[in-house]
C-alpha cells in the first residue's frame, strides 16, 4: 500500500500531467534516432567497464577480514554518491588536457560512478555465499578459476544481472556527465529532451524522446528483473568475512588498487580546492562560510549544506520506508510482486524529467507545494527507491522463509514470524540502503535543478551556480565544496557500513 | 486416552493436484509416527499441510479434539523441526529457546533450564548460535520447539544432515523427550533403520497412495 500510493503520488501524478501538458507526437526524429544508436553503445560499453572492474572489487572487499576493508568499501561508493558536476569536475582536474573530450572519457567517468552499483549490489550477495560452494568444486578437482566459473558465478548471477541493469539505465539516461565530459558522439536521450524543451522548444518533439528512453529502460529493466528472480536462491548466512591467509596479501593489495583508483579524480579535486594562481591557498575554504563566496549574495555555500543535510535526511527515511516496504512485497505472492517492479519504474524516468513533471504538477493550484520544501526531498527519495529496492530484495530473498514458519509454529503472529525470519537482514540492509538514498540525496543535480527554492539551493546547485561564473575564486570555491560534499558521504557511507556489519 | 493429533480423511496436494490421501490417523500422546517413502511422493507436503502453510484439497486436522484445519499457524500448538536448524541469528541459544515461551508472555527461566538439562546443551545458554556444532544447533531447535509443550511436532528429516553415530544418538534421546513430554510426532525420514529405531508405526506413502 505504502510504495503504492507515494508511487502514485509523486510519479504517475507528475509524469501524466506532463505528457497531457505536452500532447501527443510520436514522430521520431533521425537526429534522435542517430543519438539512440550512439547513447546504446555508450551505455553497454559503460556497463561492461564498471562490471569488469567492480566484480574483483566486489569479491575482495565483500568477502575476506582485514584492516582496512571497510574504508575501502566506502571509498568504492564514494564516486556514486558524488554528483555528476562533481565528477565531471574532478575528472577535469585529474586528466587536464591529457585526454580529450569525447566517448572513452564519458565511458571511464560512467564506468566511475557506477563501481559501486556493482560493489554494493554484487558484495552483498557475495557476502551471503560460504565459500564451502567453492571448496567443494575445488574438492572435486575444479581449478580456482573454473569452481568461480561454474560454482560461484551462477550463484552471483542474480546480483550480476540486477546491476547491469542498473548501470546501463544509469549511463544510458545520463545528463551532468554526457554534457560536461563528452562531445557530439556521446549525447544522450535526456540531453536531448533538455534542448528539445529548453532550447527549441519542442514539447511534443520531448515527449517522444522521453517516451522512447523510457521504453528502452523499462525493457532492460524488466528483462533484468525477470532474469535476477529466475537466479538460485540460497539459505541465509550471516555475512561472515573469512580471514586471510597469510598468501593472499594480494586481496587487500587490490582493495587498495581500487581505493587509489577512486581517490585519484578527488585527489585532482582537492588540488584545485587549495590551489590558486600564486601557488598554494587555502582562501578558497576560508570563504566557503562567507556570503561572499556564493553567487547570488544570497546564502553562504555552508547554508547550502544545511539544507542539502536536511533534504538527505527526509529522503532516507522516505525512500527506506517506501523501498523496503516494495522490497518485502516482492517477497511474497505474485500480485505483490508487482509492486516491486513499479517501484524500479523511477529507474526509467530520468531525474530531470521527473523534476520537469514534478514541478508541472505541485508548483501550481491546486497542488502547490513549493513553499513547503517537500519537493526536493519527495522527488529524491522516488530516485532512491529503486536502489533500496536492488539492495534489499536480493538480500531477503537469500534468507529462509522456512524461518517464519517456525516462529509460527511456536506461536508467532504472522507480522511477528516475518521479522524472525527476515528482521535481521532488513535491519542490516534498511542502514545500508537508507544510507545510500541520503547519499543519492546529497549529490543529486538533474531534479534539484527545477525544484530547489531560488534561496536555498542544495549542494550540487550551489557549485554549478560557482562554476557558470568565470575566475579562479568561483572554481576554487566550486572544488573545495565538492570535496567537503565527498567527505561528507565517505563518512556516511563508513558509518553506514560499520552499523550494518555490527548489528 | 485422548488422542494429542488427528488427521481425517485428509487429501493433499498443491494447486488442485492431488499428491496423496485420504489419509486418517490419530496418535495419542508420546506416539511417535513414521512417514518414510520415495522423493516427491508428498512427505513434506503433508507436514505443511498439517503445519498450516499449505491448504489440504480436503480433510480435517484435530490438535486435541480441536479442529485446527482453517486455523493459521501460530494457533495450532504444532511445532516444526526441519532438516536445517534455522535458528534465529540475532539471538543466543537461550533466546532462540525461550522464543515461544516469551510470545506467551512465560519469562520463567525453569522451562529453558529444564531443556538446556534434558538435551544435554548446559552452558550454552548465553552462546552466540553460529558458534554451535550441527549437533548442537539441532538439539537447541528442538528444545525451541518443545518449549511451548505443543500439542504435536513435525519432524521433517531432522538428522539426514547429521553423522550416523550422533544421529542414532540424537534420535533415541529425542524419542525419550517425545514420550517423556507427552507430544505427538510426525517423523519424516527416507531412512527406514532410522524410522524403525523411533516409531511405534509406519505410515508408508507410496506414489498412487
Amino acid at each position: 500500500m505504502v510504495p503504492t500510493a507515494f508511487l502514485v503520488a509523486f510519479l504517475v501524478f507528475p509524469i501524466g500531467t506532463l505528457i497531457i501538458r505536452v500532447g501527443p507526437g510520436l514522430h521520431v526524429a533521425p537526429a534522435t534516432a542517430r543519438i539512440f544508436a550512439l547513447s546504446l553503445a555508450q551505455a553497454t560499453a559503460s556497463t561492461l567497464l564498471a562490471l569488469a572492474v567492480g566484480v574483483p572489487l566486489a569479491a575482495v572487499v565483500s568477502r575476506y577480514a582485514y584492516r582496512g576493508r571497510a574504508l575501502a568499501q566506502a571509498l568504492l561508493t564514494v564516486p556514486f554518491v558524488m554528483p555528476t558536476v562533481v565528477v565531471a569536475l574532478a575528472f577535469r582536474a585529474m586528466v587536464g588536457t591529457s585526454m580529450p573530450q569525447g566517448m572513452a572519457l564519458v565511458v571511464l567517468a560512467h564506468a566511475y560512478v557506477n563501481l559501486a552499483v556493482v560493489v554494493r549490489v554484487v558484495g552483498a550477495t557475495w557476502a551471503q555465499l560460504p565459500d564451502s560452494f567453492e571448496k567443494v568444486a575445488r574438492s572435486l578437482g575444479a581449478s580456482t578459476w573454473r569452481a568461480f566459473v561454474t560454482v560461484t558465478l551462477p550463484s552471483l548471477r542474480g546480483a550480476l544481472i540486477a546491476s547491469a541493469a542498473i548501470v546501463f539505465t544509469f549511463s544510458f539516461t545520463s545528463l551532468g556527465i554526457a554534457l560536461l565530459l563528452g562531445d557530439s558522439s556521446t549525447r544522450t536521450l535526456e540531453s536531448q529532451v533538455l534542448r528539445q524543451a529548453g532550447t527549441l522548444l519542442d514539447f511534443s518533439g520531448a515527449a517522444t524522446t522521453a517516451l522512447l528512453q523510457l521504453l528502452v529502460v523499462v525493457a532492460v529493466l524488466a528483462a533484468g528483473g525477470m532474469l535476477s528472480a529466475r537466479a538460485p536462491r540460497r539459505p541465509l548466512r550471516p555475512p561472515a568475512l573469512r580471514a586471510l591467509l597469510p598468501r593472499e596479501w594480494w586481496i587487500p593489495a587490490i582493495a587498495a588498487l581500487g581505493g587509489a583508483l577512486v581517490l585519484a579524480p578527488v585527489a585532482g579535486l582537492a588540488s584545485a580546492s587549495l590551489h590558486s594562481s600564486y601557488g598554494w591557498t587555502t582562501q578558497w575554504w576560508l570563504s566557503l562560510g562567507s556570503i561572499d563566496a556564493g553567487t547570488d549574495r544570497i546564502g553562504s555555500p555552508v547554508s547550502a549544506l544545511v539544507t542539502s543535510l536536511g533534504y538527505a535526511g527526509l529522503t532516507a527515511v522516505v525512500a527506506g520506508l517506501v523501498g523496503g516496504c516494495a522490497a518485502v512485497a516482492a517477497l511474497t505472492q505474485a500480485r505483490t510482486r508487482i509492486v516491486a517492479l513499479i517501484a524500479l519504474a523511477p529507474l526509467g524516468v530520468s531525474a530531470a524529467t521527473l523534476g520537469l513533471g514534478v514541478l508541472l504538477a505541485f508548483g501550481r493550484p491546486p497542488f502547490d507545494l513549493r513553499g513547503t520544501g517537500l519537493l526536493v526531498p519527495m522527488t529524491h527519495a522516488l530516485v532512491a527507491v529503486p536502489l533500496v529496492v536492488a539492495v534489499a530484495a536480493p538480500a531477503l530473498r537469500a534468507a529462509d522463509p522456512r524461518r517464519a514458519l517456525v516462529a509460527a509454529s511456536l506461536g508467532a503472529a504472522p507480522t511477528r514470524a516475518f521479522l524472525a525470519a527476515y528482521g535481521p537482514v532488513l535491519r542490516v540492509v534498511s542502514l545500508s540502503a537508507a544510507g545510500l538514498a541520503a547519499a543519492v540525496s546529497l549529490g543529486e543535480f538533474g531534479a534539484a535543478s527545477f525544484l530547489a527554492r531560488a534561496g536555498s539551493p542544495t549542494v550540487p546547485l550551489q557549485i554549478a551556480r560557482l562554476l557558470s561564473r568565470p575566475g579562479e575564486q568561483a572554481y576554487g570555491v566550486a572544488a573545495s565544496l565538492a570535496l567537503l560534499l565527498v567527505v561528507l558521504t565517505l563518512s556516511l557511507t563508513l558509518i553506514v557500513d560499520r552499523a550494518g556489519r555490527t548489528t | 486416552m485422548t488422542t494429542r493429533l488427528e488427521v481425517r480423511d485428509l487429501v493433499i496436494g498443491h494447486h488442485g493436484e492431488r499428491y496423496a490421501g485420504p489419509l486418517s490417523f490419530a496418535l495419542e500422546p508420546g506416539e511417535i509416527l513414521a512417514v518414510v517413502g520415495p522423493s516427491g511422493v508428498g512427505k513434506t507436503t503433508l507436514l505443511s499441510t498439517i503445519l498450516g502453510s499449505v491448504a489440504p484439497l480436503s480433510g480435517h486436522v484435530f490438535v486435541d479434539g480441536t479442529d485446527v484445519t482453517s486455523e493459521p499457524i501460530h494457533h495450532r500448538g504444532i511445532g516444526i523441526v526441519f532438516q536445517e536448524p534455522l535458528l534465529f541469528p540475532h539471538l543466543d541459544v537461550g533466546r532462540n529457546i525461550a522464543y515461544g515461551l516469551r510470545l506467551r508472555g512465560d519469562r520463567d527461566p525453569a522451562r529453558v533450564s529444564e531443556l538446556l538439562d534434558w538435551l544435554e546443551l548446559q552452558g550454552l545458554e548465553s552462546r552466540k548460535v553460529d558458534s554451535l556444532s550441527g549437533g548442537q544447533a539441532q538439539r537447541v531447535a528442538l528444545a525451541r520447539a518443545l518449549a511451548p509443550r505443543p500439542g504435536a511436532l513435525l519432524l521433517d528429516e531432522p538428522f539426514s544432515a547429521l553423522d550416523t553415530d550422533l544421529r542414532d544418538r540424537l534420535a533415541v534421546d529425542v524419542a525419550t523427550m517425545l514420550r517423556r513430554e507427552s507430544v505427538a510426532a510426525i517423523h519424516v525420514t527416507h531412512d527406514r533403520d532410522e524410522a524403525a529405531a523411533m516409531a511405534d508405526r509406519v505410515l508408508s506413502l507410496a506414489p498412487d497412495a
